[in-house]
């Protein structure tokens, strides 16, 4: 009877600042895009950033759009793989973005109704609907987010103009009565529970670092290059095809059936054809390909942890090369059933050349990283453009996030590399060990933030935008 | 046995009275979770019905003690907020603990849920418990006429001045976040015609420092403004004090420090940290090691040459122990005893630390430094890569040719460049050295200061070269002055006009003037000065003379060579400097040289009495005397500089 009660009576406000309004907090990025409602640990929705495109056949200029791990995983007639993100980290498609966005939030959040679905675009828009009735329908159409608040993340470089368009989408498009828009670093500090902190966020197709001061980013400091996950994954590739012989990646879609064959041997299975003109686009493979190689990056793949990088020497004067060859491989089966036992020089590999431009592997497609864009080089330059006093604070305080960061080993080198960089300084980083708050750190930050009950006052309102338009997003989210 | 088998066995219509049957089913029976499966029930109660049809019943309302209290969303306001922003959350229904820790507006809280979409709403409706957190920073006011006669500053303009406060207002004065995000730009200036570029002056460049140090001004100076001092109160005045006591060069100075102290690599930071350790294990044990040493002393007999004094003083020094240990070495000891020799010679580097660069000094600190390094050092394996600043450091060198003397110790060439040909020469070095106040054995005889102790030898050199030289034709002129006055005095008795001599000798300088070659020529201008023209010229000559001989030598003495043509452009930059406080002198060089003629004239033309007899010497004490201020103002310029060298 007491515990009842006790579940049932909300947790003191004054002791934790919290102070619910239902508010949204949405949280894309170049995999995924994470949305849920404020308060909660984890986001509720994770929808991949990628959409499939079907071309009508009748009308070549109409596609139709498909979102959802549900949809875009099967292998439709010449369906194509596009990304609303671009490779900055920044929304290149806004149209679909907010289309992506919507169905984010409204198949598993809110129940309203998503917006008509002739309006959307979601189905195929070949029936001959005359524009005006359908326009009269939206009006009358209960905007999807009427009631919700919505919190948005960007990342630490988004400027002028692409920051106005979120706050558009939510006031126009989905009627939101409140609006936010923060930057991913701050809230990941957030989600560590740091006001100042140095971010080092290492996700799909950037790894950024972000100087946070008090809440606040520091532009001048922020620095990123392309070193992430799908760098990473391109490693794979390269290494793949570079072994002897070369290992085909398979992804799941081409394999029919399949019988277990011993390391080393030939794959035996049996692969789908496809009718000729309805073979999936190479953008379906290649987005295949990498939830394959997703899961080797989640199970094989480590970090050289020292001491010294891979490429240099111990201290017994050998190569560390040859001390890595001494260790313990892992194996991996690919989806036709090939498998083998991977050599420990190769799980280093792939990943040493986010911290040594050198060890990178390239070729024609994939130029070498140039000294600067590894992480140590990257971080130092981020540290350079900080006040001095503020260094040794960050450097105290590194906060890593993102779902690359989860290889074995990896707080380890890092911590190593900047200890070796700043031998006065006390490096210290503060790593999650639950995979979700990884994953989700910016997400989890943007959830704590939008259900304090201090942050009331910072929203911007609807009313607020209809006066002073959405250049207010630069007055306010600063 | 399912029951529809049995029927069937018995032949049974299959459209059997499942209904008749249900009475006579036990509910509570199929219903009561017994632990039996189904089968075995079956068996257990024959007859069974196939299928049990229980009316769907749900599971009772549980009675609660207390009456259950609705959540609701409440809508509510936030004064704190000036656009009436209404938000909802979940709060209990009539929840009087939450609505009491709420700051009740005038309105009665509790009537929030008839709120209207209109303004007044929000003011009816609950205030949000958080609005009190809304503090902001007083920003400093002014008005245009208060900031034209109080804060005007010729490097801010006003509206870069609002800009910055705004900014800091805006920031809550996070100082690093304002100086991050400062992006003034100033104001276009109007264009007058359409061709001419629109003029912006160009944003300056602020450090954090900057702009502190303005708002700091600006906030203390409209703080008195709207409160004078004396009626301040005593937090108010303390603000006050701070903000006008904020210095923002030595705070820039303190960054720097700061950085360096970051920037320190790790071999750096080990031998810190065990001179450190070192330093205060011999605070700690020095009465200790005083008394060893002197027992040791006892022990082993006085070393011949050595005063017969208990006092260790004269170990303290570099010298003494390299005396010692000479000492020691002749008398042939033991092995064991050189080593505590060595021991103590770390002692004595330790006593007077910056002592001079001796061999045993450079021992200890190789010692020092050479134990961190056989660690591992992180990323490179093998031998460690220096950084710029350690190059600098530690005076690595990438000579593009073959050093030709080989390996050299520093102090070496520090004793070398003070020994000069003749042993007078050598001594006057010294005294100029002493005048300077530059030790003859460098404080810190890092690569840099003694290159330019090097440098400073030589221009002293060079100087004493020039002094001697002034003073030869200081004395030629006082003879050939008498003889002129001699040969006037003479004309005079004779009538008789004699020029023959001054005029010889202007000839005679006109014709080497020609002589001299452009560098001279170049060096000529450089060192017009208040001197007589003819000094230069004779000094010049004979310089030019001597390049030439050098030349001519074959180079024989290529060093000394190297060195004067180092020691003219050295002099050349010296006067570079000093060109601005030169120039009236130069006129005034110039003038003189008219008086010369004018001399001259006088002596042609006008009879000379013996009063006003020595505008010449006048104008030669006036030369000496010029001469004297001059060396002294080189001296002066080369101790600043060498000092400034030696700081560094
Ligand atoms: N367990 C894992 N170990 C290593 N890498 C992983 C793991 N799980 C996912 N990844 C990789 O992490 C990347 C996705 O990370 P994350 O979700 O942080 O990126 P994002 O936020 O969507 O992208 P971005 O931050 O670049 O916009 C993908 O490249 C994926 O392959
Ligand atoms: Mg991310």
């Amino acid at each position: 009877m007491a515990t009842g009660q006790a579940s049932t009576k909300p947790p003191d406000a004054n002791e934790y600042g919290g102070d619910e309004i239902s508010a949204l907090v949405l949280d894309p990025g170049y995999s995924t895009t994470r949305a849920g409602f404020a308060g909660e640990d984890v986001p509720k929705s994770i929808v991949p950033s990628y959409y499939g495109l079907i071309p009508s056949e009748s009308t070549p200029k109409h596609t139709k759009q498909l979102f959802g791990d549900n949809s875009i995983n099967i292998p439709l007639p010449r369906i194509s793989i596009s990304n609303v993100m671009s490779k900055d980290g920044t929304v290149e498609d806004w149209d679909t973005a907010a289309k992506l966005w919507e169905y984010a939030i409204t198949s598993r959040l809110t129940n309203t109704k998503p917006t008509p679905l002739v309006s959307n675009g979601l189905n195929d828009p070949n029936e001959d609907i005359t524009e005006d009735i359908t326009m009269e329908g939206v009006e009358e159409q209960e905007k999807p987010l009427g009631e919700n608040p919505l919190l948005m993340t960007e990342s630490g470089w988004n400027a002028g103009k692409d920051r106005e368009k979120g706050i558009e989408i939510a006031m126009e498009n989905w009627g939101c009565p409140a609006f936010w828009l923060a930057r991913n670093g701050v809230l990941a500090a957030f989600a560590s529970g740091k006001p100042t902190a140095l971010v080092i966020d290492i996700g799909a197709s950037t790894i950024s670092i972000t100087p946070v001061h008090d809440g606040l980013i520091l532009k001048k400091g922020v620095t990123r290059s392309p070193l992430a996950g799908n760098f990473v994954s391109n490693q794979l590739r390269l290494l793949f095809s570079s072994s002897q012989p070369p290992i085909p990646i398979t992804p799941h879609y081409l394999i029919t059936s399949k019988t277990p064959v011993d390391a080393g041997a030939p794959a035996q299975a049996t692969y789908r054809a496809f009718a000729p003109g309805t073979e999936p686009h190479p953008s379906f493979r290649h987005f295949q390909e990498e939830r394959v190689l997703t899961e080797f990056k989640e199970s094989v793949v480590n970090v050289w942890t020292g001491p010294g990088r891979l490429g240099g020497h111990s201290a017994q004067g050998g190569t560390n090369m040859d001390a890595a060859r001494q260790h313990p491989g892992k194996p991996f089966e690919m989806p036709d059933g090939w498998n083998q036992m991977f050599p420990a020089l190769d799980r280093y590999r792939a990943i040493e050349g986010i911290f040594d431009h050198k060890m990178a592997l390239s070729d024609a497609n994939n130029p070498p990283p140039s000294p600067g864009q590894t992480v140590t080089a990257l971080i130092s330059s981020s540290l350079s453009q900080v006040d001095v006093d503020l260094r040794p604070h960050l450097l105290g305080n590194i906060v890593i996030t993102g779902a690359s960061s989860w290889y074995a080993g990896f707080t380890d080198r890092l911590q190593q590399e900047l200890q070796a960089a700043y031998p006065g300084v006390r490096v210290r980083m503060v790593a999650s060990g639950q995979m979700v708050e990884r994953k989700f750190g910016s997400w989890i930050g943007g959830s704590i933030l939008a259900s304090l009950g201090t942050f009331h006052q910072l929203w911007i309102s609807k009313k607020e935008y209809d006066e002073h338009g959405s250049g207010i997003v630069e007055k306010r989210c600063k | 046995m399912m029951g529809s088998d049995a029927r069937d066995v018995l032949g049974l219509p299959s459209a059997g009275p499942p209904k008749a049957a249900t009475p006579k089913v036990q509910k509570p029976k199929v219903r009561g979770p017994t632990g039996m499966s189904r089968e075995v029930l079956d068996l257990k109660y024959e007859g069974a019905p196939p299928i049990s049809i229980v009316a769907p019943k749900f599971k009772e309302k549980p009675k609660l003690p207390f009456k259950p209290r609705p959540w609701e969303e409440t809508p509510f306001g936030n004064s704190a907020r000036k656009d009436g922003l209404i938000l909802r959350h979940w709060r209990r229904k009539g929840d009087v603990s939450n609505a009491a820790a709420l700051p009740v507006t005038p309105a009665d809280s509790n009537t929030a849920s008839e709120m209207e979409q209109d303004e007044k709403a929000a003011t009816t409706l609950s205030d949000s418990h958080w609005a009190r957190f809304n503090v902001k920073v007083a920003r400093p006011q002014y008005t245009d006429e208060q900031y034209e006669t109080h804060l005007r500053n010729e490097d801010w303009s006003k509206e870069e001045t609002d800009y910055l406060v705004d900014l800091a207002a805006d920031f809550d004065l996070r100082w690093v976040v304002i100086a991050d995000r400062y992006e003034y730009q100033p104001k276009e200036q109007p264009k007058e015609n359409e061709d001419s570029m629109a003029v912006t002056p160009p944003a300056k460049p602020r450090t954090q420092e900057d702009m502190k140090a303005r708002y700091y001004d600006v906030a203390a100076k409209t703080m008195v403004l709207h409160n004078p001092l004396s009626s301040m109160s005593s937090s108010e005045f303390d603000a006050h004090e701070k903000m006008t006591k904020y210095d923002p060069n030595q705070e820039k100075k303190r960054k720097m420090c700061a950085e360096q102290l970051m920037n320190r690599t790790d071999e750096e930071k080990n031998e810190e940290e065990m001179l450190l350790r070192e330093l205060s294990r011999i605070v700690l044990n020095q009465e200790k090691l005083f008394n060893e040493r002197k027992a040791l002393y006892d022990r082993l007999g006085i070393p011949p040459g050595v005063p017969q004094t208990h006092s260790t003083a004269m170990y303290q020094s570099s010298q003494g122990l390299t005396q010692l240990m000479q000492n020691l070495l002749a008398q042939n000891k033991s092995k064991e005893l050189e080593k505590k020799e060595k021991r103590r010679s770390a002692m004595g580097a330790e006593g007077d630390f910056p002592g001079g660069p001796s061999g045993l000094d450079r021992g200890q600190r190789h010692s020092i430094g050479g134990g961190p390094d056989k660690r591992f050092s992180f990323g490179q394996g093998g031998p460690r890569q220096l950084s710029a600043r350690e190059e600098q450091k530690y005076g690595v060198s990438h000579p593009n040719e073959r050093l030709t003397g080989g390996v050299q110790f520093r102090h070496e060439r520090i004793t070398k460049a003070g020994q000069a040909k003749s042993g007078v020469q050598t001594s006057r070095i010294g005294a100029a050295l002493t005048e300077l106040r530059i030790p003859p054995r460098l404080t810190m005889p890092t690569a840099k200061v003694v290159t330019e102790y090097e440098r400073l030898i030589e221009s002293i050199k060079t100087l004493l070269e020039v002094r001697k030289l002034s003073e030869k034709l200081d004395g030629e002129i006082k003879v050939w002055q008498a003889q002129k006055e001699q040969q006037e005095a003479k004309d005079r008795g004779e009538e008789v006009k004699e020029e023959e001599p001054s005029q010889a000798v202007e000839n005679e300088e006109e014709d080497e003037t020609k002589e001299l070659d452009e560098q001279a020529e170049r060096r000529r201008k450089a060192e017009a000065e208040d001197d007589d023209e003819d000094d230069e010229k004779e000094e010049e000559k004979e310089d030019s003379d001597e390049d030439a001989s050098l030349k001519g030598s074959h180079k024989d003495d290529e060093d000394t060579f190297a060195g004067d043509q180092d020691d003219e452009e050295e002099e050349e930059e010296e006067d570079e400097d000093e060109e601005d406080e030169e120039m009236p002198d130069e006129a005034e060089g110039e003038v003189d040289d008219d008086e010369n003629d004018a001399d001259e004239g006088n002596a042609n033309g006008e009879n000379e009495d013996e009063g006003a007899s020595s505008p010449a010497s006048v104008a030669h004490t006036t030369r000496s005397e010029g001469l004297r201020k001059r060396s002294a103002s080189v001296i002066s310029h080369i101790s600043n500089k060498s000092s400034k060298r030696q700081r560094r």
